[in-house]
């Protein structure tokens, strides 16, 4: 699966949480800074029980921080 | 930057000059005699404890992407120093009997196709580690 077909809204998550540091959300998630860089920036796509953990950083579902986007279908995203 | 990507650069610098020590050799004292600056390849052996770093209490050092990056890399490595045992195998066994015509090869060319494969090893997985680090897009799922 290409990962720009993941989209996330972790930036803009990280800003409506008390302006969350990118290093803040690594400790709680439990990664290195430059896999949140990653990730936010669409060049990695997280692995599933990470996406969760990232998720519970934000006290969200998993779907509100992950959108998945059908290929052939760029309206889809969620 | 990373430790991993120190790491990376370390191990693309150590090759090069590996590759640069044969090839100045190879213009003073000649082959097979040459081959012996490829012991500068064993510092490889160095690089754990060059790179070595206590982390702080609760820092994480390697995660889930590490781990992907260094699985993608080492086969990268190993599948381009497959390709170039089994060519540089084949290459010396034409040189010999083909267009030298003989039946036996010294046994300072034996063991070129062994070094050949560990350098590429090294070099293409490496190369690779810093491809991946620098921004291709990469997916836990592959």
């Amino acid at each position: 699966m290409p990962a720009n077909e993941l989209t996330n809204s972790i930036r803009r998550l990280r800003f409506d949480h008390g302006e969350m540091t990118q290093q803040e959300l690594a400790r709680r998630a439990g990664v290195t800074r430059q896999t949140i860089i990653a990730i936010e920036a669409g060049k990695y796509s997280p692995s599933l029980p990470l996406a969760f953990r990232i998720a519970r950083a934000f006290d969200l579902r998993v779907d509100e921080v992950f959108q998945y986007r059908e290929p052939g279908n760029p309206e889809d995203a969620g | 930057m990373l430790r991993q990507q120190k790491r990376a650069w370390y191990e693309l610098t150590v090759s090069a000059l590996a590759i640069v020590a044969v090839v100045v050799l190879g213009f003073t004292i000649r082959m097979p005699q040459a081959l012996a600056g490829l012991g500068i390849l064993g510092f490889y052996g160095l690089t754990p404890l060059l790179f070595r770093r206590r982390p702080a209490p609760g820092e994480v050092v390697v995660d889930e992407r590490d781990r992907h990056i260094a699985m993608r890399a080492a086969t990268a490595g190993f599948a381009a120093s497959y390709v170039a045992f089994v060519l540089s195998g084949v290459g010396l066994w034409a040189y010999a009997f083909l267009c030298r015509g003989v039946e036996e090869v010294s046994v300072h060319q034996l063991v070129t196709p062994v070094w050949l494969a560990f350098l590429v090893f090294c070099v293409v997985r490496a190369a690779t580690m810093l491809a991946l680090y620098g921004g291709e897009v990469a997916d836990a799922s592959e």
